[in-house]
Parts: structure tokens; C-alpha cells; sequence
């Protein structure tokens, strides 16, 4: 390999490393997200059946 | 209502300068910054593997900072920012130990040689990823916080270990170039010290918005266990009075 075939390959490599990391923190974000969403609306809901009951 | 972190604007903000300062590194590192007369071209990996390892310096300093003051004040937040800056800081150590090899192999004819600051840098890399692992693998909270503060703490003495190693013993790796002692940058040509310092901004940008990124995750993530915890305890029985 050339000296710029390695100069290729280690930038390649670097930023593909750097938005890899950006694209999985996204996916887990966004997984979160719905998680919380899901939770935060059965609380809300539990709450005012609660609330009904009492 | 939500009381999840919220989606914060100056991030988008500071993702898109990150962004603008790393294409202009990129175009500095390519057009602008002139060949080495020794190395030849490969030597422009100065300009993506010693931001990197300062990179990876700073985030394990933070690592360390936050797991003291977890330790001392045994407050989450310091062990968000401990959890976050290692994740970081780890994918910089990465960048740092991959690309390593990438511009030795041209210049000394090996990928890899086990020198003092080689195997201290990779033994830096295998700490903080069996700390990433403690950390992945549960178990109670404030127990994995604290002994993951302690392999921090540990781990963290390793980086002057690595920095002065190239004095310290004999190692192929060469001596600082940019940080010399009473001096910076003394070793480079004007251009390319611009080109370096170019980049070193664009690498801390980028580091930046990825901290800030992993720790909004950290806080959903604390959020969403503690609304599980709340959510699945058990309904306390009140005894009404018989009267």
C-alpha cells in the first residue's frame, strides 16, 4: 500500500469510527425516547384511574 | 409532564460549527499543510492521531475528576459525567490506537512494536474498556458507580505513564513534537502548526457534542429506570378502620 493508501485508510477509519458513535447514540436515543414515552403515559393514565377510584 | 432532559438547541448549534471546523481541518490537512520531507505524506496523520490522544487525555481527566468527586460527595450527577466522558473518551483511545499503527507501518516497517509508550497506551485502552464493560453489565447501581470510580481512579494513572514514557525509557514512538517542554509547537513548521491547531479545535468540537450527546442518554436512561422502579413497586395495602 502507498503512503496515501494508509493516509486514506486511517481518516476512513477514524471518521467512520466517529459516525458510527453518532449513529448508534441517535438509535439509543431515539429508543429511549419511545421507552419513556411509553412509561410516562401508563403513569399518567395509572394517576388519574387513581384518581377516579378515590 | 415530561420530565425527561430536554433536546437542546445550542447542541444543534454546536454540532453544526463542529462540523464546519472539521472539513475545514480536513481541507487544511489536505491542501494547505506542506509534505514532510522525511516521512512524505503519511506524516499528515499527525494532524488526526495527536488530537485524538490529547482528546482521549482530556476525557479520562474528566472521568477521573467526576469519579473523586462521586466518591467524595456520592452525588448521580458526577457519575453521569463519569459514564458519559469514558464512552467518549474510549472511541478517541480507539481512534488513537488504530490509527497508530496506520502511520507506523510506512514508517518504521511494523504495524505494532511492544515499546514502553505502545503497550502503556493500549493497557490504558484495555482499562477503560473493561470499565465500559463493568459498567454494561448492571448489577446495583451505587456498587458498579463505585467501583467503576475506583477502576477510573486506577486507570487514570496510567496517562503520565504513557506521556513521559518517550523519555522515560528508549522507544521507537518519537518524542513530543508539540508539546515541548518551555515551548509549543517548537518542532513544526508555521503551517503546519496552523493545521494542527486547526484540527485539535475541530477534534475538541467534536468531542464535545458527543459528550453532551451521551450524557442527555445517561439522563434518559436514569430517568427511565427510576419510572420502572416507581411504576412496578408494589401498591402499598392501607388498612382502613373497621369503626
Amino acid at each position: 500500500m502507498s503512503n496515501l493508501g494508509y493516509l486514506f485508510a486511517g481518516f476512513t477509519v477514524a471518521w467512520g469510527l466517529v459516525f458510527g458513535y453518532v449513529w448508534i447514540l441517535a438509535r439509543r436515543s431515539q429508543s429511549l425516547d419511545a421507552r419513556l414515552d411509553g412509561l410516562e403515559s401508563r403513569q399518567r393514565n395509572g394517576t388519574s384511574a387513581d384518581q377516579q377510584h378515590s | 409532564m415530561s420530565t425527561r432532559p430536554p433536546r437542546s438547541d445550542s447542541l444543534g448549534s454546536l454540532a453544526i460549527v463542529a462540523f464546519v471546523v472539521s472539513a475545514s481541518s480536513l481541507a487544511l490537512t489536505f491542501l494547505y499543510a506542506p509534505t514532510e520531507r522525511i516521512e512524505g505524506d503519511i506524516q499528515r496523520m499527525l494532524y488526526l492521531h495527536v488530537p485524538a490522544a490529547f482528546t482521549m487525555y482530556l476525557s479520562y481527566a474528566i472521568v477521573f475528576f467526576a469519579s473523586v468527586m462521586y466518591l467524595l460527595r456520592r452525588e448521580s450527577r458526577w457519575d453521569e459525567l463519569a459514564a458519559s466522558s469514558a464512552e467518549v473518551g474510549t472511541v478517541f483511545a480507539t481512534i488513537m490506537i488504530i490509527t497508530g499503527p496506520i502511520w507506523a507501518k510506512p514508517v518504521w516497517g511494523t504495524y505494532w512494536v511492544w515499546d514502553a509508550r505502545l503497550t502503556s497506551a493500549f493497557v490504558l485502552w484495555l482499562i477503560f474498556v473493561g470499565y465500559l464493560m463493568l459498567r454494561s453489565y448492571g448489577g446495583h447501581a451505587e456498587q458498579v458507580a463505585r467501583y467503576c470510580a475506583v477502576l477510573a481512579i486506577i486507570g487514570f494513572a496510567d496517562i503520565p505513564i504513557i506521556h513521559y514514557s518517550v523519555r522515560w525509557w528508549r522507544t521507537l514512538h518519537p518524542d513530543a513534537k508539540i508539546m515541548t517542554e518551555g515551548s509549543l509547537g517548537r518542532g513544526l513548521e508555521t503551517p503546519m502548526l496552523i493545521t494542527f491547531a486547526v484540527a485539535f479545535v475541530a477534534t475538541l468540537l467534536v468531542f464535545t457534542v458527543l459528550l453532551r450527546l451521551r450524557l442527555r442518554i445517561e439522563r434518559q436512561d436514569r430517568r427511565l429506570d427510576a419510572l420502572q422502579r416507581q411504576i412496578t413497586r408494589p401498591t402499598p395495602l392501607v388498612l382502613g378502620s373497621t369503626n
